[in-house]
């Protein structure tokens, strides 16, 4: 697909890539816009358009040297951004599969337990997304909003006084797994092993949720490793030179 | 699966008979459907591809049902379907709940039962990449791998990797599903 600009017509952006759908929502725009293009709707709901367009297209092209042109100014609301997308997956999509696991169980004329260890993995993979999402939302983000406060403000941030800190974009560098690898080993699991007699519709449905969790998470932690991360870095590196001088 | 197929039901609860016939009518198109009080004196049974029956009738005629080529499913008023049922029981409806409810536990009962078999596990994995796979899914670390096997780390690594491109499965949690799945471990190993 070419290249979205703020001068396309938002409705036919979606008709190209119906997945680009929560990516407006997460950004605040509601569906029902009429003929506006994408700049008009920014301007109406206060969505920065420049930050709306690089996402869309990152995520269209799965390239995401797109988002090159996003700068310090961004970083709070790509971290907002994050944090929607971190409340959709908690509060729809996962309670949405496992509640769909529990109608594949509730399908199943004997008891299977194969369809008992799809549930188990799927609760622990949940349990271990939680932690993630957690983590990122008490420690990574806090940290990269104080940074982006001190950015704002011309100040040194509190480089200067605490010399170095415990927690900094090398250490999120370092502990921050991707969480689709075991998504894909279960859907890979339910296409090819998962056997028994139970509701194949409900199955398919299953799968092709995850499927579609396991693109949205890659997207998500493209936006963290590949925007996210080295715009915050440059800005650490920013905050010293600022309290050396 | 049901199309075309002749359909006897049984009971003395003509108004049941009566929902049950035109549930399967609006949602699986049968054949015939005959429906009897009784099954004294009818050689219904013996026409039939699929026999419902109240709790009543299969009890009292067990011997004739059991002969049947028909497949027998026995109407209850219990509300948990085919809840905790050895696999010897017959097949159960239950008449206490809604329409839709009814008809997907026909859909469910209709359904054929040897659509789907596992994969073969011979044919993808070495006995050796076996080995590797029970252990990896029992939380062993390579280098214990590599001791229990009596073979080098290096060759642990290469069996994982062959593992991994095998069955397109990366996680040691996905491994470990694989290997309950085939029977390799047991739910008390990993
Ligand atoms: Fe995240
Ligand atoms: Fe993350």
């Amino acid at each position: 697909m070419k290249q979205i600009t703020q001068e396309h017509k938002l409705a036919d952006v979606l008709h190209g890539n119906y997945m680009l759908i929560p990516v407006v929502n997460r950004c605040g725009i509601r569906l029902g816009f009429g003929e506006k293009t994408i700049g008009a709707v920014c301007a109406e709901r206060g969505v920065d358009p420049e930050f709306l367009v690089a996402v869309m297209n990152a995520f269209n092209a799965e390239n995401y040297s797109a988002a090159k042109k996003l700068g310090p100014k961004h970083v709070h609301m790509i971290v907002q951004y994050l944090k929607k997308t971190h409340a959709s997956y908690r509060r729809n999509q996962i309670p949405a599969i496992e509640a769909s696991i529990e109608v594949l169980i509730q399908s199943a004329v004997e008891n299977n337990p194969r369809l008992a260890l799809v549930r188990k993995f799927f609760r622990q993979y949940k349990k271990e997304l939680f932690l993630h999402l957690k983590r990122e939302e008490t420690v990574t983000f806090p940290y990269i909003e104080s940074v982006y406060k001190g950015f704002m403000s011309g100040g040194a941030g509190k480089t200067k006084r605490t010399g170095r800190r415990k927690y900094s974009m090398s250490v999120y560098e370092e502990e921050h797994d991707n969480m689709d690898e075991k998504l894909n080993d279960l859907k890979n699991i339910l296409i090819k092993y998962i056997t028994g007699d139970f509701n194949d519709t409900v199955c398919g449905t299953i799968v092709f949720e995850l499927f579609r969790l396991e693109k949205d998470l890659q997207d998500h932690t493209q936006i963290e490793d590949h925007i996210l991360m080295p715009l915050v870095k440059t800005m650490e590196a920013e905050l010293t030179a600022r309290g050396k001088a | 699966m049901v199309a075309g197929k002749k359909i006897l039901i049984v009971s003395a609860n003509q108004l049941a008979c009566i929902g049950l016939k035109t549930i399967l009518q609006e949602s699986f198109s049968p054949g015939e459907i005959i429906v009897l009080a009784d099954l004294h004196g009818s050689d219904a049974l013996a026409e039939a591809d699929i026999a419902f029956v109240s709790s009543d009738t299969y009890v009292r005629q067990q011997a004739k049902l059991r002969t049947s080529k028909a497949h027998i499913i026995v109407l209850t008023e219990d509300a948990r379907d085919g809840a905790d049922t050895p696999a010897a029981d017959p097949d159960t409806l239950s008449m206490a709940h809604t329409e839709q409810e009814i008809a997907d536990r026909l859909e469910a009962l209709f359904r054929p039962k040897t659509g789907r078999s596992p994969g073969g596990l011979a044919e993808t994995l070495t006995p050796r990449e076996t080995d590797v796979l029970r252990c990896v899914s029992q939380g062993y670390l390579n280098k214990q791998i590599a001791d229990m096997l009596s073979i080098s780390q290096h060759t642990v690594i290469s069996h994982r990797k062959n593992i991994t491109q095998k069955l397109g499965i990366k996680t040691v949690s996905g491994l470990t599903m694989y290997a309950l799945l085939h029977g390799l471990i047991t739910s008390k190993e990993h």
